[in-house]
C-alpha cells in the first residue's frame, strides 16, 4: 500500500473510533491496525535509512555514483 | 592669474603648494583611473591608503576615505580596479593622491549590464513566465543536489532534510560553483541529473559570494539548461539580496540553501506532524472507548454481584424440584381423600336433607288444612257476631244522634233574638231603623220605635239621663 492510501485509511480508522456504534472488539481491531499503520508510515517518514551519494561520472551521458556518509560532508 | 606677476614672482613653497592644490582640485575630479591594486593598508581612523600601477610601471597613490569606503567591497592587493573620484594635493607632503570616491573591480560594471541585458532578453523568450513553471511533486524520495561537494553548502542541506524528513535520499552532483569553467560544468550536472532522473527534482545551490562568483548561474548556458529541466529545479544562490538569472528560470527560488531544504521538506515534514497529531488521537481515542467500557464493565460487575447475592438468599427459600414434585404428589393424594370423604359426606347429608324436607312436607300441608277448617270456622262465628253487634251499635248511635239533635234545636231556639224578647228585653230603634245601644244615640225630642216580643210600641225621647 502507498503512503497515501494508508494514511487516508488512518483518517478513516480515526472516523471510525470516534462513532459510538463501533463496538469494543471492533475498536480494538481498528486500533490495532491504526497502529501497525503508524508504526510503518513513521518508519517510512523517520526512518534514518536515507541513502547519500554522491554522482562520480563527469559525463553527462553516464551516471555512477557513490555512498557518502552521513558525518562525511 | 596675470602670467607676467606670475614670472616675476618668487613664490614660497607653501604658495606653489596652495596654488598646485586648488588646482588640481579645480581641474581633476570626477575622473575614472584603472590599475592595479599595491601597497593596501589602512589604518585606525579606517581610512584605505593603497597604490594603483600599471603594466609599465606607473603608480599613482591613491586613498579611499572612511566615509566613502564604508560602502565598498575592500580591494585586495593584486586586483584590478576602476576607481571614481578626484586628484588632491597635499602641500604639506607635497604629495599627490587620486582621492577614490567608489572602487569597482574592472569588469564588474559590464558583468553586471551583460547580465541584465541577459535577463531582459530571456524575459522576452519567456523563460521566466509563471505558467511553464513545474510544481514541485507531492511525494519525494530522492533530493538531486547541485554545488560543491566541500563547504558548508551540502553540509547545511544534509542537516536541514536530516531533521525535517529524515527518510528522503541526498544524491549530490558535484559541480563548480565559481569561476572559469562553473557555468559549462553546473549546466552539465543539470543535463545529467535529466538524463538519468535519479532524483525527483534538483537543487542548484550555492552560498554567498561576489557578484562575479555568483554569475555562472546568470549565466545562458545554466538559463538553458534550467529551462530545458524536465525535473522541477530550485535555484538558491548566495543570500536572500542575491537574484541571479537562475532564480528567474527555476521553477522556485530559494532565498538560501538551507531555505530550499526546507522547501522541499514541508511535505514530509508536515505529513510527519499529520502522522503525530493523527497517533495522538487515535491513542486518545482508543482510551475513551477503553475507559467508557471500563467504567461500564465495573457498574455490570456490581450488578452481578448483587444479582448473585439474591440468586443465593433465594437458593435457600427455594426447593429442588424433586423435593417439589414430592410435596405436590402427597398433597394431592391428600387431597384425594378429602375429595372422596367429602363426597361421602355430602352424599350422605344430601339424602337426609331430602328426607326431612319431605316430612316437613307432609306435616306442614296437614297443619295447613286443619288450621284452615279452623279460620273457617272462627270466621263464621265472627261473622255472626259481628252482625248483632253491629246492628246494636248502629241503633245506639242513631238514638244518641237523635237526643243531640234536640239538644241543639232547643238551644238555637234560645239564642234566637226572638225567644230574647219573649223573656222581657225589647228592642229600640231610631227613625232610619238603626238599634239603640247606647243613650248617646237617643236625642231629645226624636221619635223611636221598640219592639216587644208580640207588637211595636212607637214612643218619643222626652228627656235623657246617662247612667
Amino acid at each position: 500500500m502507498s503512503f497515501e492510501t494508508d494514511l487516508k485509511r488512518l483518517e478513516e480508522i480515526t472516523e471510525l473510533l470516534k462513532d459510538e456504534n463501533t463496538g469494543l472488539e471492533k475498536a480494538i481491531e481498528l486500533y490495532e491496525e491504526a497502529s501497525k499503520l503508524t508504526k510503518s508510515l513513521n518508519k517510512t517518514l523517520s526512518s534514518l535509512e536515507r541513502r547519500i551519494e554522491k554522482v562520480t561520472s563527469d559525463d553527462e551521458f553516464e551516471l555512477e555514483k557513490e555512498e557518502i556518509a552521513e558525518d562525511e560532508a | 592669474m596675470n602670467c607676467e606677476y606670475l614670472l616675476d614672482k618668487v613664490f614660497t613653497v607653501s604658495e606653489i603648494g596652495q596654488i598646485i592644490k586648488e588646482t588640481v582640485s579645480e581641474m581633476f575630479y570626477g575622473l575614472n583611473v584603472e590599475g592595479e591594486v599595491c601597497n593596501f593598508r589602512t589604518n585606525q581612523s579606517r581610512h584605505w591608503y593603497f597604490s594603483i600601477k600599471d603594466k609599465d610601471g606607473s603608480l599613482l597613490n591613491c586613498t579611499c576615505f572612511a566615509g566613502n569606503n564604508w560602502k565598498e567591497r575592500r580591494p585586495e592587493n593584486g586586483e584590478l580596479v576602476v576607481l571614481k573620484g578626484s586628484l588632491s594635493f597635499w602641500p604639506k607632503g607635497g604629495s599627490l593622491t587620486f582621492n577614490a570616491e567608489s572602487i569597482r573591480l574592472k569588469g564588474e560594471g559590464d558583468l553586471r549590464l551583460e547580465i541584465e541585458k541577459r535577463r531582459a532578453y530571456y524575459k522576452s523568450l519567456g523563460y521566466f513566465d509563471d505558467d511553464i513553471k513545474k510544481p514541485l511533486p507531492e511525494n519525494i524520495s530522492t533530493i538531486g543536489i547541485i554545488t560543491s561537494a566541500e563547504g558548508a553548502v551540502i553540509h547545511d542541506i544534509m542537516n536541514v532534510t536530516k531533521r525535517r524528513a529524515p527518510s528522503i535520499n541526498l544524491l549530490l552532483f558535484p559541480s563548480l560553483v565559481q569561476g572559469k569553467g562553473a557555468e559549462e560544468n553546473i549546466a552539465m550536472r543539470i543535463r545529467q541529473a535529466n538524463n538519468f532522473s535519479p532524483c525527483d527534482l534538483l537543487i542548484v545551490c550555492r552560498g554567498g559570494g561576489s557578484e562575479e562568483d555568483l554569475a555562472p548561474y546568470s549565466s545562458t548556458a545554466v538559463i538553458e539548461a534550467i529551462h530545458d529541466s524536465i525535473l522541477p529545479v530550485i535555484s538558491a544562490v548566495g543570500h536572500d539580496s542575491d537574484f541571479p538569472l537562475s532564480d528567474f528560470v527555476a521553477d522556485l527560488r530559494a532565498p538560501t540553501p538551507s531555505a530550499a531544504a526546507e522547501l522541499v521538506t514541508e511535505g514530509a515534514y508536515k505529513k510527519r506532524l499529520m502522522l503525530e497529531r493523527m497517533e495522538k488521537e487515535l491513542h486518545d481515542d482508543i482510551k475513551n472507548i477503553l475507559l467508557d467500557k471500563k467504567l461500564w464493565l465495573s457498574s455490570l460487575k456490581m450488578n452481578t454481584a448483587f444479582m448473585h447475592k439474591k440468586l443465593e438468599r433465594y437458593k435457600s427459600i427455594i426447593l429442588s424440584s424433586y423435593e417439589l414434585r414430592r410435596i405436590i404428589r402427597s398433597r394431592m393424594n391428600e387431597l384425594s381423600y378429602e375429595k372422596a370423604a367429602l363426597d361421602d359426606r355430602l352424599n350422605r347429608s344430601m339424602e337426609e336433607r331430602n328426607r326431612r324436607i319431605r316430612d316437613r312436607l307432609r306435616e306442614s300441608s296437614s297443619q295447613l288444612s286443619a288450621l284452615m277448617k279452623d279460620i273457617t270456622l272462627k270466621a263464621s262465628n265472627r261473622l255472626k257476631e259481628n252482625e248483632v253487634e253491629s246492628r246494636l251499635v248502629v241503633m245506639e248511635l242513631f238514638r244518641n244522634k237523635k237526643s243531640q239533635a234536640q239538644l241543639l234545636m232547643s238551644r238555637a231556639e234560645d239564642l234566637s233574638p226572638l225567644s230574647i224578647l219573649e223573656r222581657g228585653y225589647s228592642i229600640m230603634t231610631d227613625e232610619k231603623g238603626r238599634i239603640v245601644r247606647s243613650i248617646s244615640q237617643i236625642e231629645k225630642d226624636d221619635d223611636y220605635t221598640v219592639r216587644l216580643s208580640d207588637g211595636y210600641v212607637f214612643v218619643k225621647a222626652e228627656d235623657k239621663n246617662e247612667l
